[in-house]
């Protein structure tokens, strides 16, 4: 198959043509009569014969053979709940008729003869009362039967059958909704008004005693032949305490396709009140009066719909379309205050209860003046509806995902034309809308998971069909992003799903690389995309595909971006930034090296000179990467400078995010400092006390970042690795404090680890923070507390290594390992001792030969540290190993490692003697 | 409810609104019957589209709602609406397989094992028909009747108003189309 068959139009016509000819011929003899086909036809010789083998394809694999939801079980054949017959109590069924709010409704009779009795049984979702609600289902039932009023169809019974399906016994009621009602009488306005006046007397009785209706609407509202209105369905009438959030999910507006009646505060996932139900019955009275609902003629989508109640004034009855001037007239005024006033979106401005309507509707019809005020002209044209944006709590969020997407399948079916307007609409609502609101939403994961599938769905399908529409795909590219940043960011984790964001980030990558080159800010963001997924790649330890993606935004964004506008110069500036990154981490240091020089030559040109926390970060790598090098001089050269050169950048920071941002440069300046005087490796440079000073200053910066964004993790995690390597450089002058620091470093590691448990790169800092602990335990003369401590960092090292094989993770468990041995040598548990360094020999051997200093100082350590439990042969070639680690660096570059290699010669030359 | 006679005749005739609350009826009422269904069989039951569209035409025809010409129409657009039902639930099934979690069908596990496959097809067998109703809306209309609706050859012969092998060979051409799509 070469593809997709293309479906042209014209093309499909007669290729169908000609198919439905050719199946009528027999398989045999199709072959000759393609061959008959005449010229013009035969054109299309080929897709026919594609065709007629996918059916051979598709009769052999059963494809499409069986209806859509039937399955290899055995034939499943749907016997209805409810038939004519069915005892329910005292009752039979008759026969159905019709659906009520969110069950199927039965006319029954008394089955016992005693005396002639219709009811209408309502039977009621298991899914919505739920298997626990069958409880309070049941205390409901009786509590509504206590309500009693002429107007409102009696709760007989509620009650539930055995096979656990809840139903509700009520009053027969003969009649059709008021609406049709008053259209099939034409009734006048004053007539309607006359007859809303009894409903409002029923909804009053029933708030009298604490009961909402909360679902009025037309077909709950019915009027018999004798003109006698009866309310229906208290079915989810609630008492009027605080709704328990997760029914709200199940309520009619959730289920339903249009929440025609629904109330602001309902969509908002508000309490619902006995406001909402004014809320209704205005909507219903705007009905009657304008004929038509308060949105405007429909049809509405969902979406729409929802739109328009929480955010949009409705016009006056009067200003309603298409109404005759002569009802124009009779509406304008006191109706139109009156009907506005129960529409208002806050429900604490609609009457204060049905009766105050009541009383109003009262005075209009008996010429009095009415208490309601008209609305001012500045509230009328929608100045004041900005506040009233569409704020969805949480299990709200998920039934709304649920209603756009009922009601976008419906709009699809029959619009195919308008589809891409109303999708891009739809992607436009859920994904910008809705995502700005979701952070205000606490607790809502599942809400937030729904929709952020609901969300992927959509949008693969629209790419699938976007063809290409550049602004739709630059908008789908856009909604991806936003779904990964949603599903968990560069900067802040929201659901802990770092690779479906990384996926996300994919697929925009692919969309916009089809759009380069008509847009610089557009190529920026793409190199941005691209950079940001190496970076997590990194993170996740995943280097070589880092080092693939980052080379890849490295060329994308010399290509596109050098010649373009400087403020574009800072994604290319971070591309060579983070790709020297991975290349440090995979100890290409030379190659890194380079990197960062270009990135700093990027930034600089790109912020016309001006000093910028980009730039704090490249020199801070470019530093790094000197450290790793060993040249240490250097670093601290260059880490001086730009500890000056940040604080101006501070000093002159607005107070804000830009304020944060440049703290935090300013505490990964001190934090490099720190590890730079912390080295011994650097002649003169081994001075600790500095190391502790810049320490102590980075652990009240980040306490202080911390205190003004508690939510803040990067900074707690910064935190603790500070802490921890503050033990480090304790370890000889004050062990007990060293032990003290790393505790308190891996608590706070561990706590970590618990709110982001898939988190490679916190599990990895955690480990190195328990090898820091065990050593300070050793420094201290404990060596039985410190197994525990390095065993863990030991396991959690080899999982992360079998995980992800990389020169850091190698790194780290070698000396992990020879940490371990060296604690069990304290503990004389010689053996295991034995074995932890062996292996720690053993997976040394590619770090002796790295470029990185610390890596080459790990395995020398490690070779050392074998060297002392083993005797023999043996020790003489771990020791001459460890000598020959030492003897790479060249005389005099550091008056320590020239001990190590004198002790290490020494060694050698002793073991070398003692075999003789 | 003799409103769904006139809903069908004015959707016919091209009517917009009527249409649109034509399918939101049937959407809504065929929704909450598989809901119902799903949810009262317990974990084992799978959704037999095909009761639930007789049952559907059952309530209507036996209310004297619907006129011999009307029968055809409220077949297909019965069939559309439950493709849309299906599809829903495929989606749901998905999800939950994928750990989604849907807020109100609980799924069996094994359940989810053994159908997440046809979910998966049936998704996409959606997602072809909406390319394939650019350029062929019959077929399209074919394909909801027989594989979403569930209904048998000859009755949709009946519905549509042409001849059994007709239908046969139209089915050939859907299928061997939207394999082809598939592949």
């Amino acid at each position: 198959m070469s593809g997709k068959p293309k479906l042209d139009p014209d093309g499909w016509k007669t290729v169908s043509r000609l198919l439905d000819a050719a199946l009528d011929v027999p398989p045999a003899e199709r072959g000759a009569w393609l061959d008959r086909l005449d010229p013009r036809e035969a054109v299309h010789r080929g897709a026919l014969e594609e065709l007629l083998e996918a059916l051979g394809r598709a009769e052999a694999a059963g494809f499409l053979g069986s209806p859509a939801a039937l399955d290899a079980v055995p034939q499943f054949v749907a016997v209805p709940s409810f038939q004519r017959g069915v005892e329910i109590g005292p009752y039979r069924l008759e026969r159905e008729i019709g659906r009520g709010g969110m069950g199927t409704v039965w006319l029954a009779e008394r089955s016992d003869g005693r005396f002639e009795r219709r009811v209408a049984v309502k039977f009621l979702s298991m899914a919505l009362t739920g298997r626990t609600g069958l409880e309070r289902f049941r205390r409901e039932g009786r509590i509504l039967g206590g309500l009693l009023h002429p107007q409102i169809a009696e709760l007989v019974d509620a009650g539930v059958t055995e096979a656990g399906h809840p139903y509700l016994v009520l009053e027969y009621v003969d009649g059709e909704p008021i609406d049709a009602y008053c259209r099939r009488r034409n009734l006048d306005l004053h007539a309607r008004v006359r007859l809303f006046l009894d409903v409002l007397a029923a909804v009053a009785h029933a708030h009298a005693n604490l009961i909402v209706h909360r679902d009025i609407k037309p077909s709950n509202v019915l009027v018999r032949t004798d003109g006698q209105v009866k309310l229906l369905d208290f079915g989810i009438a609630k008492l009027m305490v605080p709704d328990e959030p997760a029914d709200a999910a199940l309520t009619s507006e959730a289920l339903a396709l249009t929440p025609l009646y629904a109330a602001p505060e309902q969509l908002r996932g508000e309490a619902v009140t006995a406001a909402t139900d004014l809320y209704a019955l205005g909507v219903l009275l705007y009905q009657l009066l304008a004929g038509q609902h308060p949105a405007g003629p429909g049809p509405h989508s969902p979406a729409e719909l929802m739109r328009a109640i929480v955010e949009t004034e409705p016009p006056r009855p009067s200003d309603a379309a298409g109404i005759p001037d002569k009802l124009r007239r009779q509406l304008r005024g006191d109706l139109d205050t009156i009907v506005l006033r129960a529409l208002k979106k806050d429900p604490g401005e609609r009457y204060a209860s049905v009766t105050a309507l009541e009383e109003d509707l009262r005075r209009y019809l008996q010429c009095e003046p009415i208490r309601a005020r008209p609305d001012t002209l500045l509230y009328r044209t929608g100045k004041f509806v900005a506040r009233n944006r569409l704020a969805v709590l949480g299990v709200t969020l998920a039934s709304v995902a649920l209603i756009v997407m009922a009601g976008v399948a419906v709009r699809r079916g029959i619009e195919a034309r308008n589809r891409f307007d109303q999708v891009r609409k739809m992607a436009h609502t859920f994904l910008f809308d809705f995502y700005d609101e979701l952070d205000r939403v606490s607790g809502s994961t599942k809400a937030k998971e729904l929709l952020v599938s609901t969300a992927r769905e959509y949008l693969d399908s629209l790419v699938r069909s976007a063809g290409d529409d550049r602004g739709l795909l630059l908008e789908l590219a856009e909604a991806y992003e936003r779904l990964a940043d949603v599903q968990g960011g560069s900067s802040f984790v929201n659901l802990n799903q770092r690779n479906p964001a990384l996926e996300s980030r994919m697929r925009a990558i692919e969309i916009r690389r089809q759009l380069t080159g008509r847009d610089p800010t557009q190529d920026a963001k793409l190199v941005g995309l691209m950079v940001g997924v190496s970076d997590d790649l990194r993170n996740l330890g995943r280097l070589d595909e880092a080092l693939v993606m980052g080379r890849q935004a490295v060329e994308t964004g010399e290509e596109l971006l050098r010649g373009a506008p400087p403020e574009t110069l800072v994604s290319l500036g971070t591309a060579h930034v983070v790709l020297g990154r991975v290349l440090l981490d995979l100890s290409r240091l030379t190659e890194a090296q380079a990197e960062f020089e270009t990135a700093e030559e990027v930034l600089v040109s790109g912020a016309g000179g001006k000093f910028t926390r980009q730039l704090v970060t490249a020199r801070l790598d470019r530093s790094d990467t000197l450290v790793a090098l060993g040249r240490l001089t250097e670093a601290v050269q260059v880490l001086e400078q730009t500890e000056r050169d940040v604080e101006i950048l501070v000093a002159e920071a607005q107070p804000g995010n830009l304020l944060m941002r440049a703290l935090r440069s300013r505490l990964n300046t001190w934090a490099s400092l720190a590890v730079v005087y912390d080295n011994p490796i650097a002649p003169s440079l081994d001075q600790p006390e500095r190391a502790l000073f810049y320490r102590d200053k980075l652990r009240k910066g980040w306490e202080h970042l911390i205190s003004l964004d508690p939510n803040n993790d990067f900074a707690r995690t910064d935190l603790a690795v500070c802490d921890s390597e503050t033990a480090v450089t304790l370890l000889k002058l004050d062990p007990k404090a060293a032990v003290a620091m790393a505790a308190r470093g891996l608590a706070l590691f561990e706590h970590l680890a618990r709110t982001r448990p898939d988190d490679p790169h916190l599990v990895f800092r955690s480990a190195r923070g328990a090898t820091r602990l065990a050593l300070a335990l050793l420094a201290d003369g404990r060596p039985a507390e410190a197994l525990p401590p390095i065993q863990t960092s030991v396991r959690e090292h080899r999982d992360l290594l079998a995980k992800e094989d990389n020169p850091p993770h190698r790194s780290s468990l070698v000396w992990a390992l020879t940490v371990l041995g060296r604690v069990e040598q304290a503990v004389e548990h010689d053996d295991l001792a034995r074995a932890a360094l062996e292996e720690a020999a053993r997976l040394a051997e590619p770090l002796a030969r790295s470029a990185d200093l610390s890596s080459r100082r790990v395995s020398a350590e490690a070779y050392q540290a074998l060297g002392a439990v083993v005797g023999g042969e043996e020790r003489c070639r771990s020791l001459r190993r460890a000598q020959n680690v030492w003897d790479t660096w060249s005389t005099g570059s550091s008056p320590w490692i020239d001990a190590r290699r004198e002790e290490a010669a020494q060694l050698v030359a002793a073991c070398v003697a003692g075999l003789r | 409810m003799g409103d769904i006679t006139i809903l069908i005749r004015a959707a016919h005739q091209g009517d917009r609104d009527a249409l649109d609350r034509l399918f939101s009826l049937l959407y809504d009422d065929l929704h909450r019957m598989a809901h119902a269904r799903v949810r009262a069989g317990g974990p084992d039951t799978l959704l037999d589209t095909t009761a639930l569209v007789h049952e559907t035409y059952a309530r209507f025809a036996d209310a004297g709602e619907l006129g011999a010409v009307d029968r055809q129409h409220f077949f297909a657009y019965v069939a559309r609406a439950m493709r849309y039902v299906v599809v829903d639930f495929a989606r749901r099934r998905s999800a939950a397989k994928r750990g989604g979690g849907s807020a109100h069908v609980a799924i069996d596990e094994k359940v989810a094992d053994a159908v997440v496959d046809r979910s998966d097809e049936i998704l996409r067998v959606h997602e072809s028909l909406e390319d394939l109703g650019r350029v062929d809306a019959d077929l399209v209309r074919l394909v909801e009747m027989r594989y979403f609706a569930g209904l048998q050859v000859q009755e949709i012969a009946q519905a549509l108003g042409v001849t059994e092998r007709t239908v046969e060979r139209h089915w050939q051409k859907a299928r061997a189309i939207l394999f082809a799509s598939l592949a």
